[in-house]
C-alpha cells in the first residue's frame, strides 16, 4: 500500500495542478528530519503526513526508514551478487589468462561498487618487499604518487593489514583517522571521514597475501551488511589472487625456461639469412616442447634444426633442452642429418628418461646451391622461390626421436639463390577438421601469395597464419634463405 | 567402458580384450587417457589390436604412445597391430616414418 501512494505522489506531481498546489506551500515539504537528501523522490508531501494521527506519522516514519533500509539492502544484494558472480568468473578466468594484476584491478573495482566506496585501494606485497597499490583509475595523481612512495614499514592501515596477525582496522570517525598521523594527508586532501582496511587471507595462508583499504568522505559505519560483504569480498579476492599468483609463477617458470632452451641470438652466417619465430600455446599456463636451433659446423656449414617434444608441460620443456643438445653435438660431429638423427634416436630410445620427438635437421652450405636434410617423424620443410613457388621438399621419412627404430637417410635438395626453406612444428599450420595435407595446402597457398618472398615478409606471413585462434598448440618455425 | 571424455572416446572389444576401439582424437589433452589403457597392454597374449577407423585427429602424442606401445608389445613377444588406420592415421604414419616399422591392418 505504501509503494503505491508513493507512485501516485511521484506521478502526479506534474499532472494534477490542485493536489499539488498545497505541496508547494508547504516551507518544510521535507517530511523525515533525517531523511536522505539524496534520496528526495522518496519524500512524502506533509500535507499527505498532516492529515493523519501524530501516532501514525510515527509509525509511518518507522515504516519509511525501514523501506529505505530493504532498498538499500536490495540495491546492495544486488551490486554484491554482481560482484560475487566477477569474482567468482574471475577466479574462474584467471585459470587461462589473469594476470595478477588484471587480478587486483577488478578486485578494487568490485569492492569499490559493492562497498559504495570512492576511495578502494589494493596492496600487494612484492617479492623484493616492496608494497604494490592498486587504485581506481581515477585517483589523482598526486595521491597516487604518495602511495607508491610508502614503504612496508610506514604506519598506515592499509600497510599494518599485511601483517601476520592484521585484523580489520575500523577508523570510523575523526578521532579514529587522528590516531593515524600518516593518514593526515588524505585526510586533508581527499577528504577522508572514515577508512577500514583488511587483510585478505587465502584457506592456505595465515600471512595476508594483500590488504584491501576502502574509504568514505563522510564518517561512515559498518552495519551487519557491510561486514558481511566485506568479510566475503576479502575471502574470494584473496583466494582469486593466491591462484592466480601461483598460476602466474609456473607461467614466468614455464616462459623462462622456454626461452632459456631456446637460441639466445641465431649466428650471422654470409651469404644466408636467418630467421626464427617461436609461439607459445593459447594457454599461457602451458609450455610446450618445440624447438629450433642453429649450429655452427665445420668446413662453413650451418646445421639447421626444428623439432617437437610430444606434450606440454615443465617436463616436455625439459625433455626439449636435453633431445635439443643431444642432437646438436651429434650433428656437429658427425655433419650429416641422417647419423645424427638415428644416434639420437638410439640414445633416448635406450637411456633410463626414455624421450620422444619429432625432428627435422638441415644442413646447407652458403657457397653450395643445394641443401642436405633428414627427418625424424617430423613434417618436412616448404622451399619458396623468387618466383613465389612453394613445394614440400620430399624426403624419406625416418622414425622419431626415442622410438629406437632408427635408420634415419638424408636427402639432397637443390637451393638455388634468393630461395627459402621454411621448417616449422606442426603447431604453424595444423587446424582441427583439416587433414595434414590439406593444412599444409593452405600454408603453402599463403606463402605463394606474397609477391616479394624475402625472409622478413615469409616471416611477417607466418606470424600472421598463427594468429588464428584454431592453431592453439605451440609452434616453432625456422627460415633460411639464400642471398 | 567408456571414456567419459567426449573427444576422445576408448572401448574394448566384448569378444577381444586385447582389441580397444578408439574414436575421436589424440592429442596432448587426451593422450594421457589413452596411455592409462596401453600400459599395462591390455588382454595376455597374442596380438595387440587398435582399432583407428574413427580416429578424426592424431598428433606426436598419439605416436608417442603407439611406438612406446608397440616396443612393450614386442618385448612381451606379442605384437602392434593399427587396424583400418582412418586418414589422418595413414598420413601421420607416413609423414612420421612408421608406416613400415608397425603392423598395420587396413582392415
Amino acid at each position: 500500500m505504501t509503494s503505491e501512494e508513493d507512485a501516485d505522489v511521484d506521478e502526479a506531481a506534474d499532472l494534477d495542478e490542485d493536489d499539488d498546489a498545497d505541496v508547494d506551500e508547504e516551507p518544510d515539504a521535507e517530511p523525515i528530519a533525517d531523511q536522505d537528501a539524496a534520496r528526495p523522490s522518496r519524500a512524502r508531501p506533509a500535507r499527505w503526513r498532516a492529515a493523519y494521527e501524530p501516532d501514525l506519522a510515527v509509525r509511518l516514519a518507522v515504516a519509511e526508514q525501514r523501506i529505505e533500509l530493504l532498498e538499500r539492502i536490495v540495491t546492495r544484494e544486488r551490486a554484491a551478487r554482481v560482484a560475487r558472480r566477477d569474482l567468482q568468473r574471475l577466479a574462474a578466468e584467471s585459470v587461462a589468462a589473469g594476470s595478477v594484476d588484471e587480478v587486483a584491478t577488478a578486485i578494487v573495482r568490485g569492492s569499490s561498487e559493492v562497498l559504495a566506496s570512492p576511495l578502494t585501494t589494493l596492496a600487494l606485497p612484492e617479492p623484493d618487499g616492496r608494497i604494490r597499490f592498486v587504485h581506481l583509475d581515477d585517483i589523482p595523481d598526486e595521491v597516487r604518487a604518495r602511495w607508491d612512495a610508502a614503504t612496508p614499514d610506514v604506519e598506515v592501515p592499509l600497510v599494518r593489514a599485511l601483517d601476520a596477525d592484521a585484523t580489520w582496522i575500523e577508523l570510523l570517525d575523526h578521532d579514529a583517522l587522528a590516531a593515524w598521523p600518516a593518514l593526515a594527508p588524505d585526510v586533508e586532501r581527499a577528504g577522508l571521514g572514515s577508512y577500514v582496511a583488511v587483510p585478505l587471507r587465502s584457506r592456505r595462508s595465515r600471512v595476508p597475501i594483500a590488504a584491501l583499504g576502502f574509504g568514505y568522505r563522510t564518517p561512515t559505519e559498518l552495519d551487519g551488511l557491510d561486514r558481511a560483504l566485506v568479510a566475503e569480498l576479502s575471502e574470494l579476492a584473496g583466494e582469486a589472487l593466491e591462484r592466480t599468483a601461483e598460476l602466474q609463477h609456473t607461467r614466468d617458470i614455464a616462459e623462462t625456461l622456454q626461452h632459456a632452451l631456446l637460441p639466445r641470438r641465431l649466428p650471422r652466417v654470409e651469404g644466408l639469412t636467418l630467421r626464427a619465430l617461436y609461439r607459445p600455446t593459447a594457454e599461457r599456463a602451458d609450455v610446450g616442447g618445440d624447438w629450433y636451433d642453429v649450429i655452427d659446423l665445420a668446413d662453413d656449414a650451418i646445421g639447421l634444426v626444428v623439432g617437437d617434444v610430444a606434450g606440454h608441460d615443465t617436463s616436455s620443456a625439459a625433455e626439449m633442452g636435453r633431445i635439443r643438445h643431444v642432437l646438436a653435438s651429434h650433428l656437429l660431429e658427425r655433419g650429416d642429418p641422417g647419423e645424427a638423427l638415428t644416434i639420437a634416436d638410439r640414445y633416448f630410445a635406450h637411456v633410463e628418461e626414455s624421450s620422444f620427438a619429432t625432428a627435422l635437421v638441415m644442413v646447407l652450405r652458403p657457397s653450395v646451391e643445394e641443401i642436405v636434410l633428414a627427418t625424424a617423424g617430423h613434417p618436412p620443410p616448404l622451399l619458396v622461390t623468387v618466383a613465389s613457388e612453394v613445394s614440400l621438399l620430399a624426403i624419406d621419412p625416418g622414425p622419431p626421436i626415442g622410438s629406437g627404430l632408427g635408420g634415419h637417410r638424408s636427402g639432397c635438395h637443390d637451393l638455388p639463390a634468393g630461395a627459402s626453406v621454411v621448417a616449422m612444428t606442426d603447431g604453424a599450420f595444423e587446424r582441427r577438421g583439416m587433414t595434414i595435407d590439406e593444412s599444409i595446402t593452405e600454408l603453402a597457398a599463403r606463402l605463394a601469395a606474397v609477391p616479394d618472398p624475402g625472409p622478413t615478409t615469409l616471416l611477417r606471413v607466418l606470424r600472421d597464419h598463427l594468429e588464428d585462434p584454431d592453431r592453439s598448440d605451440d609452434a616453432a618455425v625456422l627460415i633460411a634463405t639464400r642471398t | 567402458m567408456t571414456d567419459p571424455n567426449p573427444r576422445l572416446s576408448i572401448s574394448s572389444d566384448q569378444t577381444d580384450a586385447a582389441r580397444l576401439v578408439l574414436v575421436g582424437e589424440i592429442d596432448a589433452h587426451t593422450a594421457p587417457e589413452l596411455a592409462g589403457h596401453l600400459d599395462p597392454l591390455p588382454g595376455d597374449a597374442g596380438d595387440v589390436t587398435l582399432d583407428v577407423a574413427a580416429i578424426e585427429f592424431i598428433d606426436s602424442s598419439g605416436l608417442r604412445l603407439i611406438v612406446e606401445a608397440h616396443h612393450r608389445a614386442v618385448a612381451a613377444e606379442r605384437r602392434l597391430v593399427v587396424l583400418r588406420p582412418s586418414a589422418a592415421v595413414v598420413r601421420l604414419l607416413e609423414i612420421s616414418g612408421l608406416r613400415d616399422h608397425l603392423a598395420v591392418d587396413p582392415g
